[in-house]
């Protein structure tokens, strides 16, 4: 009775109670760190092999041409740039993964439960790395990125991206509506956030036909992320004490969580913001 | 700006680096792909022009357009599957668009708060206990069971911070109502769902 009482086509959010595939969350420093400080972000690491067991180093691809004779017949270099720590699934899908390269901490995972956990997961290791960093040097950027999917159910030649997407949405491009084929919208913008801070909104839609393992089909890709940049021409300078690290991370993060919800509400049609339990901050 | 690269020049040399750029100072952080694309740099499902120029066979310095097309069509993508309790949640959520007499017998809507209540208890629930069978109310209240040789649980929220529930375990029966605030399990339930 109730299978009966919903569309028989429509978009359905990736993983059913929710459509993120993966969330993202980069620090990023003004400059790397040092060879002495990245060392003790490698000891550092060692905590945490029981949560990422997996570990990979990270080379760093460098490569000159041109006209300068200085540069001909020089091979490209390679050098060991930073690490990678995961965790993953028997399937061979990462669910976990936090970079730690020498001017950035990376950290993503494909299991969302509720931001508020997977915010406390990704804080256990900012928490711990970030005032490494900052005691060295000064914090360029913090950014928040969701990858949210929805999977079409039904006839091909019945999907329509205006069954999923808001109509008049300030973020996707008006006259992908009107195409018959795939396509792609892209937004940009820097937004007011405060005195220190330069956000950085971009929004990007895709219509797709994927071929996963388990067979093709149509969806639409939504990528929403905002990057605070700090330390801008007309903004108060930011200098962050190691010991507020954890205040701060925890207060930008929170922020920046509110604001993307807001912008992905605006993405998706009311009914999928129901559907998903986007709860839209007052 | 490429799915995995950034790439900035320097005198007549160029430099590509396999890394993100956030650099205030680079013209090209505005409107850059930077977030996605990042993404896609330490993604198991790399678009094909990330897979291909990680092998070094060619790169341009202005390809946004390049990237959009990689993700058109994505072969071969490995992702995760998706859970049990992320499929009683999604059930329960679809009930949010059902209406007044959904059953054509007179039923309420489903009450949103009374589904949030229950998306919350299910994803308290311990790993490894069997996952309840979720259920809309002709009252519009949501709520779970199981029924198994061992338990007959029957559970059903109030959608005002408190839910019902009904016990047979071991030969005994256990019924009440507590307070339930989304955050923690119930003491009672403790030993009778966690065991």
């Amino acid at each position: 009775m109730i299978e009966n009482a919903t569309q028989s086509e429509r978009f359905e959010p990736l993983h059913d109670a929710h459509a993120i595939e993966q969330v993202v969350i980069v620090l990023q420093m003004a400059g790397p760190v040092g060879g002495e400080v990245f060392a003790s972000v490698r000891k550092t690491s060692e905590q945490f092999k029981n949560d990422l067991p997996g570990q990979a180093e990270i080379q760093k691809l460098t490569v000159a041409f041109g006209q300068d004779p200085g540069f001909m017949g020089q091979p490209a270099q390679s050098e060991v740039h930073g690490f990678v720590m995961s965790r993953t699934a028997p399937n061979g899908v990462v669910e976990t993964e936090l970079r730690l390269e020498q001017s950035s901490i990376t950290f993503r995972t494909t299991v969302y439960t509720r931001w508020n956990s997977v915010w406390a997961q990704a804080k256990n290791y900012l928490d711990i790395f970030t005032p490494l960093y900052v005691r060295n040097g000064s914090v360029a950027a913090i950014s928040l990125n969701f990858v949210d999917k929805f999977v079409w159910v039904g006839d091909i030649a019945g999907c329509s991206p205006k069954l999923l997407l808001r109509p008049a949405s300030k973020y996707v491009a008006p006259h992908v509506f009107e195409l018959g084929d795939l396509w792609h919208s892209h937004t940009g913008a820097f937004l007011p956030a405060d005195s220190q801070v330069k956000r950085l909104l971009n929004v990007n839609v895709d219509y797709l036909q994927e071929e996963p393992i388990a067979g093709p089909r149509r969806l639409i890709g939504i990528s929403t992320s905002l990057t605070d940049l700090f330390n801008q021409p007309g903004y108060d300078p930011l200098q962050l004490d190691p010991n507020a690290v954890p205040q701060f991370l925890n207060d930008r993060m929170n922020d920046l969580h509110r604001f993307s919800k807001v912008a992905f509400g605006e993405v998706i049609s009311a009914n999928m913001s129901k559907r998903v339990a986007l709860s839209i901050p007052s | 700006m490429s799915a995995t690269q950034y790439i900035g020049t320097a005198g007549t040399a160029a430099v590509l680096a396999f890394g993100i750029n956030l650099c205030p100072s680079t013209a090209n952080s505005f409107g850059s792909e930077f977030a996605v694309r990042n993404i896609s740099k330490i993604a198991t499902t790399l678009p094909a022009s990330a897979r291909k120029r990680q092998a070094g066979s060619s790169f341009s310095t202005h390809d946004f357009g390049a990237a959009a097309n990689d993700q058109i069509v994505q072969s071969n993508v490995a992702e995760r599957q998706t859970s049990p309790v992320e499929r009683i949640v999604g059930e329960m959520r679809r009930w949010t668009a059902l209406s007044d007499d959904w059953d054509g017998q007179g039923a309420s809507a489903p009450l949103e708060q009374s589904v949030k209540e229950a998306v919350a208890f299910v994803r308290m629930l311990a790993p490894g206990i069997p996952l309840p069978d979720p259920m809309v109310h002709a009252n519009g209240r949501a709520g779970l069971f199981w029924q198994d040789g061992q338990m007959y649980a029957d559970l059903e929220f109030l959608g005002d911070g408190r839910m019902a529930y009904y016990i047979e375990r071991t030969g005994d029966k256990h019924k009440g109502v507590v307070h339930f605030d989304l955050l923690n399990l119930p003491p009672v339930f403790h030993p009778l769902l966690q065991g």
